[in-house]
């Protein structure tokens, strides 16, 4: 048996090796661009320990968030509850806190409740077959609506020892360790592996034994267990929960995966460093056009220029088909 | 070798970058030759020195202002207020908006705070952040002050007022202004209302929702519909379109969070082709005078407001701290009275305060008057009394004299 017009060309296939790897690169080649643009611009102060520090603290939440974004991607998927789901879990914890002053409890539950909306979810994307961007979106309003239910009474507050928490060091060791545990699921175990061939083509997966449906709730658990962590960072950062808690963060985690390179169709070529490069690269964005006096007034006009720049330069046009 | 080539160029990039980091500022550099040269002769010299040096010094300061938003009339005008005040201060304001979200306005302040502003003035969406606001002013020296806001917990007042960069705050009694235009839409007759106000959690919201609700219960006015998070036109027009179809003895809605959303309701009345059946009442202005005036004097709206000017007692109480001459050692509170519109009233606020030569019912002489470099006697205590009598009437004495 022959199959026709299937030979190798090796010039082309070394041309598009050359355009992957320079794809791949291209997020770092912005962030350093970004570093050095704006460390000129601004004397160095762009550069200096303390801003960069001011702007990794910024970009922790959206980083972890993220992460469980990037395995949702990584199916091809999506993942749009988190903003709602933060808050909405980071309320229910408020309250926990509020009534047993207890830390390790009010922790419990929000992770509780954020990984046990990302088992609903899960469940019902496998199930009713609903796209996730849709499902999603559905739960992202559901929990904004019991956010101010729950928030009717005004701002849940949580002590304020609790401030002790909110740290750089707190938060760098939580992220330390997220990334190394997921970072290494999703690269060196065969659960990582089903995510990128579910991502790369679920019909041939399936056929090749790969247990899609729960490969698919997992994602999403892993995603919501994420969300859960953040909204404990969130909510030791700000304080309390209000009705306005972590809006737009999930427009925040797509801009950021993005930035960072992450290819939204999903697949072999989703990697975890791109929310890591994208959320600080964001962060740095808004710090640094901040720093050069940029006007509030052309700040947001400002960073959809420069994000359909990223998008226009690292976007693999080859995979695009609809998110499931 | 394209590779190789690239990496050079970005690591020449990265590293002239940090030694452009730890080379210092041109202006650091003259301060310090400054510094030097006017310490080298006694202590009683270097005073004039240094008094000489400082109007150079003051058109570098900056004050960072957290407001919700910089596209509508409230804080456009406010914005404006703040600008007019600086070309005397010297003192600019720069603005970044967070909305009314925690996360969001802390980051603004750790970004004022990572570009070097002296000062900064906050709207914030709970008390919860002007407590880690404090935390991040202490840390970087800055002073910061509320404006729109108070606080009322007992131990994040504890917290805030102890730090000695709190300059103070300034809010308006929304609750009770609230209250009398409830009551005042009760005299006239009104029985059947909604109310649109903003989202949960807000002191602004919630008080103005609370002063209202009060009167309408005292005076038996009936509340058919309401709807929260309303703060925009365009969500305001929604929630409008819902009460006139779903109540049809709807006499009045009350606009009670948003500028935006006075003539958004007011357009949605008239499309629905209810003008003269539902009226307007609004805690606001619009920002556009000739409007405002006309609602007013048509009887078509009921309105208090005028409070915009709130900002600017904030931006004196940080701007004498930030040159060295603070107004007190301890926080400041300012407490404003909102104006409820009469229609002589209305025509003298909306032609005279906020179109004529003054802005707001303040002008150059005033913030000279507020600012201790040009008028060094000035108090905490007058500044206090100022704000409390600001009104029509106080405008037209001052004017008058």
């Amino acid at each position: 048996m022959t199959i026709e017009n299937q030979t190798v060309n090796p010039k082309k296939m070394m041309r598009y090796m050359n355009t992957e790897s320079l794809r791949a690169f291209i997020p770092f080649l912005g962030l350093i661009l970004i570093l050095a643009i704006f460390g000129i611009a601004t004397n160095g102060k762009f550069t200096s320990a303390k801003n960069l520090q001011v702007i990794l603290n910024q970009a922790i939440s959206v980083m972890i968030a993220g992460l469980g974004v990037s395995f949702v991607i990584s199916i091809g998927s999506l993942d749009f509850s988190h903003g709602s789901l933060v808050a909405f879990s980071a309320a229910l914890g408020a309250l926990v806190m509020g009534a047993t002053n207890n830390p390790v409890l009010c922790f419990l539950t929000i992770i509780a409740v954020a990984a046990g909306t990302g088992l609903i979810n899960g469940v019902l994307f496998t199930a009713f077959r609903i796209p996730s961007f849709i499902l999603t979106m559905s739960i992202l309003f559901m929990y904004r609506g019991l956010t101010i239910v729950v928030c009717s009474g005004g701002t849940i507050p949580i002590p304020l020892w609790m401030d002790v928490l909110d740290t750089l060091e707190v938060k760098l060791a939580v992220l330390v360790v997220v990334l190394l545990v997921f970072n290494y699921i999703y690269t060196f175990t065969k659960f990582g592996l089903y995510c990128r061939s579910i991502g790369s083509g679920e019909v041939a997966a399936k056929f090749a034994g790969v247990p899609v449906d729960k490969i698919k709730i997992m994602v999403f658990v892993i995603s919501g267990f994420l969300a859960g962590v953040t909204a404990c960072i969130m909510l030791v950062r700000s304080g309390g929960v209000s009705t306005r808690f972590a809006t737009f963060l999930e427009t925040d985690i797509l801009t950021a995966l993005v930035l960072g390179g992450m290819p939204l169709t999903g697949g072999s070529s989703a990697r975890m460093k791109s929310i890591v490069i994208g959320a600080f690269m964001l962060m740095a964005l808004k710090n640094g056009l901040l720093l050069v006096g940029a006007s509030d007034k052309i700040l947001q006009l400002l960073m959809g220029v420069l994000f359909l720049i990223a998008v226009a330069i690292s976007f693999d046009r080859k995979n695009i088909v609809a998110i499931k | 070798m394209k590779k190789r080539v690239v990496s050079s160029v970005i690591i020449a990039l990265l590293l002239s970058t940090m030694m452009v980091g730890c080379a210092p500022k041109a202006s650091e550099q003259s301060s310090q030759t400054q510094a030097s040269s006017t310490a080298a002769p006694e202590a009683g010299t270097a005073a004039p020195a240094a008094s000489t040096a400082a109007p150079e010094a003051d058109s570098e300061k900056t004050i960072g202002l957290v407001i919700w938003g910089t596209t509508g009339a409230a804080a456009l005008q406010e914005i404006d207020l703040l600008t007019k005040a600086a070309k005397i201060t010297g003192i600019k304001v720069e603005v970044l908006a967070s909305g009314y979200n925690a996360d969001a306005q802390l980051k603004d302040v750790e970004n004022f705070a990572a570009k070097g502003v002296d000062g900064i003035m906050i709207c914030n969406c709970s008390e919860e952040v002007v407590a880690k606001t404090a935390d991040i002013c202490e840390e970087n020296k800055i002073y910061f002050g509320q404006f729109h806001r108070s606080l009322s917990k007992a131990e994040i007042k504890d917290r805030v007022y102890s730090s000695k960069y709190f300059v103070g705050n300034t809010s308006e009694d929304e609750e009770g202004t609230a209250y009398i235009l409830g009551k005042t839409i009760a005299d006239m007759g009104i029985k059947n209302v909604a109310i649109t106000t903003g989202p949960h959690g807000d002191s602004t919201a919630e008080g103005r929702y609370a002063g209202l609700k009060k009167a309408f219960d005292e005076f038996g006015v009936k509340v058919l519909a309401e709807q929260w998070d309303v703060s925009s036109g365009e969500t305001a027009a929604t929630a409008a379109q819902n009460f006139i179809s779903s109540n049809k003895d709807l006499e009045l809605i009350a606009t009670m969070f948003s500028v935006e959303a006075i003539k958004a309701v007011n357009t949605t009345i008239n499309n629905a082709g209810k003008k003269g059946k539902i009226k307007v009442a609004a805690q606001d202005t619009t920002g556009d005078a000739a409007f405002d005036l006309e609602l007013l004097s048509s009887g078509e709206a009921i309105m208090a407001g005028g409070h915009l000017v709130d900002p600017l007692f904030t931006y004196m109480m940080l701007v004498n701290a930030i040159n060295g001459t603070p107004l007190s050692d301890k926080p400041i509170e300012c407490r404003l009275t909102q104006i409820v519109f009469t229609p002589e009233r209305a025509e003298i606020y909306f032609k005279e305060m906020e179109q004529g030569n003054t802005l707001l019912g303040y002008g150059d002489e005033d913030f000279k008057k507020m600012f201790k470099k040009t008028n060094p006697g000035f108090t905490s205590d007058e500044l206090v009394k100022m704000a409390a009598a600001w009104s029509v009437e106080d405008f037209q004495a001052r004017n008058t004299k």
